[in-house]
């Protein structure tokens, strides 16, 4: 019997009985959205991360100190500008700069507008090219500043606004007061760049410090610090970061004479580890609605079992007019596939929806992948092939005498 | 069923007859290639039905027999075209093909006008009229009907069996099964059977004729 023919006659039988189709498609309809739903949001999330990621630059590196180090930490461990500048010689790196970060001193901006206190960042003259931000008026720091410890600052377009008022290019050139525990100092506003975390700090308003950069020379005088936060960098060969990061682990371990002290983290692992943790939540959330997939294959094949003893009679017409054993058992799967295929669109559909919704709701980006819906029809369909094999071979093994009599 | 020996030749108009439980149904059945003989041999145009693999008879079926059954036994779901073109779906013939015989073989039995009906749609004559449609579709050797006119009032009987002495007279071969001596009159010959035996195989004299409706 002809294909084509199959499936029309199965669509006619599938889609006279309406309720009982639906009601029969419900557990493939409901396992389908449910793994398109979580495989959805998962795909977004991951999405998102790898964006975040792209944006922090591929193949950057990040050495510190230890925080979980088994031994004791002296005050010589500490990194400095000389660790900066023997890492400067170790091949393999195309940026490299040396940051001084400070979050906690009670760092106040005065003038002309008392505001928050400010994240301040000290550093090199690569920074600019590690961090590539987007710079809205002026420049950036360059070596120049860092070698004459110049009083100057890149504030970001929000703390512009917070301070001043207003941002534009009229900025650059003014000075801008900044209070520590020294007194209060005035700095020159050499670049505006724009804040990459705008959104996020509006949801926190006030309580969030304003970040701005400056020399790290400027930094280091401006805390009374000789030390360094990390030294970051990256790595000319974005694959082959591990390899990199041994040799600078080995460079400071030998130059500060001790070990496992040093840290040097990469983007790249850092990407791996936490698409390992989405993908693992997204494959066990996806494993407990597959079962929903089971139950309802076996839902499937309870009512084909009940379609074939409905149709006895009519198998026993098709048998006595010449139809096949195989003509019959086809006939039946087609049914079955039918029923799982079409739950399966219907699910794809509800589950998209359904990701939609759920996306909208936590914030996050829903991404239906070509390849999810691709795998939700063959996993239907061989739902349909699995648990309709069994009910038409009943069928198709019935005694066309015996079929015939069946009332 | 014991010693039953048989011979159907090509053009034959043949009732059988008998009381429920003589055996006449087994033969209908081992006839039409539903059932196969435990021993003793079948042989329908040349083949050994009892030697051929079950995977062959439904082929043999479909291109060979020609059912019509008491109750009709049309798909409820399916018009009158779509019933018939049903054995030529199975022996692989195209849709175009297929909707053309299937028309010349509702026009046959006088049903053009009915084609798009569905079975309970129509009465029980026309319902047998489709039924024999479906069975000569195919052009078998020989058509099988198990108590056609049981089911139906006396009018539609005669109508039915017009329509089968017309196609026995154009050649076509049917064995009958039956009850009724009415019915049996108007065939070639008559076979009784009796505790799975033939007791009596008679050619009938003058066979009646409908001829023109009654």
């Amino acid at each position: 019997m002809h294909l084509g023919e199959n499936i029309k006659s199965a669509l006619k039988n599938v889609l006279g009985n309406k309720m009982r189709t639906f009601l029969t498609m419900l557990g493939i309809i409901i396992g389908i959205a449910s793994v398109i739903a979580i495989t959805s949001i998962g795909n977004g999330s991951q999405k998102e991360i790898e964006e975040q990621f792209d944006s922090l630059g591929v193949g950057r590196m990040t050495v510190s100190l230890r925080s979980n180090s088994p031994r004791n930490m002296y005050t010589s461990d500490a990194l400095t500008l000389d660790d900066y500048e023997l890492l400067k010689n170790c091949s393999g790196i195309k940026y490299i700069t040396p940051t001084y970060s400070a979050s906690y001193y009670s760092v106040k901006l005065l003038d002309p507008k008392e505001t928050n206190t400010a994240s301040i960042t000290g550093v090199g003259a690569d920074y600019y090219n590690i961090m590539s931000p987007t710079l809205l008026y002026g420049e950036y720091v360059d070596q120049e500043d860092i070698d004459n410890k110049s009083k100057v600052v890149v504030i970001t377009n929000t703390t512009a606004q917070k301070v001043f008022g207003y941002c534009d290019d009229t900025l650059i050139g003014e000075k801008i007061s900044i209070k520590s525990w020294k007194g209060s100092q005035k700095y020159t506003v050499i670049g505006i760049v724009e804040n990459p975390n705008a959104e996020t700090e509006m949801q926190y308003e006030d309580e969030y410090p304003e970040s701005m950069v400056m020399p790290i020379s400027t930094a280091q005088r401006l805390f009374g610090q000789k030390t360094l936060t990390n030294i970051t960098l990256v790595a000319e060969d974005a694959d082959n970061t591990d390899e990199l990061g041994e040799r600078i682990i080995a460079m400071l371990d030998e130059a500060h004479n001790t070990s496992e002290k040093y840290n040097c983290e990469s983007t790249t692992e850092q990407l791996e580890a936490m698409n390992e943790v989405t993908g693992t939540v997204t494959l066990l959330i996806s494993g407990v609605a597959a079962i929903s997939l089971i139950v309802g294959g076996i839902g499937v094949m309870n009512i084909m079992m009940v379609t074939v003893t409905e149709r006895t009679r009519e198998i026993g017409i098709r048998k006595s007019i010449g139809a096949k054993n195989s003509d019959i058992m086809f006939q039946f799967v087609v049914e079955a596939i039918i029923l799982t295929f079409m739950g399966g669109i219907l699910g794809i559909i509800f589950g998209w929806l359904a990701g939609l919704a759920a996306g909208a709701l936590l914030g996050m980006e829903s991404v239906v992948s070509l390849n999810s819906i691709i795998i939700a029809v063959a996993i239907s369909s061989a739902i349909g092939i699995i648990f309709g094999v069994y009910p038409a071979r009943k069928a198709a093994m019935l005694d066309p005498i015996e079929a015939l009599r069946y009332e | 069923m014991a010693g039953v020996d048989l011979w159907v030749k090509p053009g034959e108009f043949i009732s059988i007859m008998g009381s429920s439980g003589s055996g006449k149904s087994t033969m209908m059945n081992i006839l039409g290639c539903l059932d196969k003989p435990t021993s003793g041999s079948y042989i329908l145009d040349d083949i050994d039905i009892s030697k051929t693999p079950d995977s062959k008879l439904s082929e043999i079926r479909n291109k060979k027999i020609g059912f019509v059954f008491q109750s009709f036994n049309l798909l409820p779901k399916l018009n009158a075209l779509e019933n018939v073109e049903l054995p030529m779906v199975y022996a692989g013939v195209d849709g175009s093909t297929r909707r053309k015989k299937a028309m010349e073989a509702l026009e046959r039995v006088g049903l053009e006008k009915r084609v798009n009906h569905k079975p309970n749609e129509m009465s029980g004559g026309q319902r047998q009229r489709v039924a024999i449609a479906r069975a000569l579709v195919n052009s078998p050797s020989i058509i099988l009907a198990d108590e056609p006119t049981g089911n139906l009032d006396s009018k539609s009987t005669f109508e039915i069996i017009d329509i089968f002495q017309q196609l026995n007279n154009e050649g076509a071969t049917i064995v009958m099964v039956t009850h009724e001596p009415d019915v049996a009159a108007y065939t070639k010959r008559i076979v009784t059977f009796k505790d799975g035996k033939t007791i009596s195989d008679e050619p009938v004299e003058k066979p009646l004729t409908v001829g023109g409706g009654i």
